[in-house]
């Protein structure tokens, strides 16, 4: 038993190996597991997986990334596929296109409906909506004010009796049916995301202020100044009941994504160097590069996230948007300090160069060399404020050993 | 150290890592530096002779002239590690 799980710890292993590799590294392994102790066969097979980080980290660029129009390639189709994705999958396509909440809207909960009608905004601008009220079959109904959603921006079909349909079928709309006796039909469907306000049903019947009757607390939607934090109703028996407005602030893909951002920003400096070493002469072409296949990761966690969330049903899309960010980034970094500045091709054949006894007196590190002849790229071994990663440009004399 | 194991005759992955107490994961990938640095070679023993010993078959490293060159710096700047890892039959030997 525990042999088996010895070969499948290798096995696992050699998965993180490049193919080339895999086989060789494999069998070396096995060769060894058969002449440790006992007692060290795990922590053996876990050194496996070291020795596979290290050649991985180590070992060259897969080809597919070696050019930097294979790698944008490769990055741009990705970044498409989790797009188009993003736009088939029901809960990232409800995130991207559910109607943003108008400016200005501010949310009144446990309200009675006498106070609504007392409340000293424009009916208008203002909308009543109550708890549920009927149960029909799946549905759960509540009743509110027909301007409910011309306030949320919500467009409906023009019916008679609107009923607005929440995780409804988009094909249901201009249907009939019959709620606590009354007909009504199908004006919108929205999703559970596009349904932004406090209270829950998943259907709302739509009437007029006058035929809206509910003995239970219900809340207000009105457009009023965001600032307003309370509103008074005064009563007949002279004491004024006070209600705090809550603004509806829209939410807004930018700011989400700027704010995560902020985050990525503080948390990468602390996961890999923020430098790109000493490259003397300007490189255009370097930065445009850089700043591309930042974008493109930055879409690809951003929608990959969004889709991937939304198939396993967790609601965990920010923290893996800020985790998935802050390792692509740290990806795009890594992959800049090893290409070449002028061709921008993966940098190759890593040669060490001195010995780390001499860490203090000599340069130590590896060097590592442009297949095309633009130039050799020092790397110290040890990082540090005075040794940079430094890069010797080759002139054309250079170019008959190319 | 690893340059001075291998020379002292303990020639494959795990031989080094219990003459040296580096761990796992340290030394399979510094070997392949020192490989790749043409510093050590590797070879795979014949499978007739591990058959013959019902045991697979191991991958033996050698120290290159280079090796034995850098060995030899080493040991200037260093005596003690020749110490530390005597060759297999100065141990026989004592």
């Amino acid at each position: 038993m525990n042999e088996r799980l010895h070969l499948a710890l290798l096995r696992g292993a050699a998965l993180l190996v490049r193919a080339p590799e895999r086989e060789e590294w494999l069998a070396e392994w096995r060769a060894e597991l058969w002449y440790v102790g006992r007692t060290q066969r795990t922590s053996f097979c876990l050194g496996a997986f070291r020795d596979a980080y290290w050649l991985r980290r180590n070992g060259p660029a897969p080809v597919y990334l070696q050019s930097p129009w294979h790698c944008l390639a490769l990055l741009a189709t990705l970044a498409a596929l989790s797009l188009c994705l993003a736009f088939q999958l029901p809960l990232p396509r409800d995130i991207l296109l559910s109607p943003q909440l108008p400016t200005g809207l501010v949310s009144i909960t446990g309200i009675p409906l006498e106070d609504y009608r007392q409340l000293p905004v424009a009916t208008s601008r203002s909308a009543f909506y109550g708890p549920v009220r009927f149960r029909e079959g799946n549905l759960n109904v509540a009743l509110a004010s027909r301007n409910l959603f011309d306030l949320l921006n919500v467009s409906l079909a023009p019916v008679a009796n609107p009923l607005v349909l929440i995780n409804g079928d988009a094909r249901l709309i201009g249907s009939s049916l019959s709620v606590a006796g009354r007909a009504a039909q199908v004006a919108a469907t929205l999703s559970n995301r596009a349904w932004q306000l406090p209270g829950s049903a998943n259907a709302w019947l739509l009437v007029d202020d006058q035929t809206l009757a509910t003995e239970s607390l219900g809340y207000v939607v009105a457009q009023m100044n965001p600032s307003t934090t309370n509103i008074s109703v005064p009563h007949s028996n002279s004491s004024v009941a006070r209600f705090i407005c809550v603004p509806l602030a829209a939410p807004k893909l930018l700011v989400a994504f700027l704010v995560m951002m902020m985050a990525v920003t503080l948390v990468l400096p602390a996961v890999t160097t923020m430098s790109l070493g000493e490259y003397p002469g300007r490189h255009a072409r370097r930065w445009i590069f850089l700043a591309a296949k930042s974008a493109l990761v930055l879409v690809i966690v951003l929608f990959g996230s969004l889709d991937l969330f939304s198939l396993i049903a967790l609601h965990l899309e920010a923290h893996a948007m800020i985790v998935g960010s802050v390792i692509g980034l740290r990806w795009v970094l890594i992959d800049q300090r090893r290409r070449c500045p002028v061709c921008l091709r993966v940098l190759t054949n890593p040669t060490t160069i001195g010995e780390p006894s001499r860490t203090l007196l000599e340069w130590y590190g590896t060097e590592l060399i442009c297949t095309k002849g633009h130039g050799l790229l020092h790397v110290p071994e040890m990082r540090n404020s005075y040794s940079e990663q430094r890069w010797l440009r080759l002139d054309s004399s250079w170019s008959g050993l190319f | 150290m690893i340059l001075q194991a291998i020379h002292a005759g303990h020639g494959y992955g795990f031989s080094v890592m219990e003459m040296t107490g580096l761990p796992s994961g340290t030394v399979y990938p510094a070997m392949r530096r020192l490989e790749r640095d043409e510093l050590i070679r590797s070879q795979w023993e014949k499978p007739s002779i591990a058959e013959a010993e019902l045991r697979p078959p191991r991958k033996y490293y050698k120290l290159t002239r280079a090796g034995k060159a850098t060995l030899d710096a080493s040991q200037k700047r260093y005596p003690l590690i020749a110490k530390l890892i005597p060759a297999a039959e100065e141990v026989e030997q004592g």
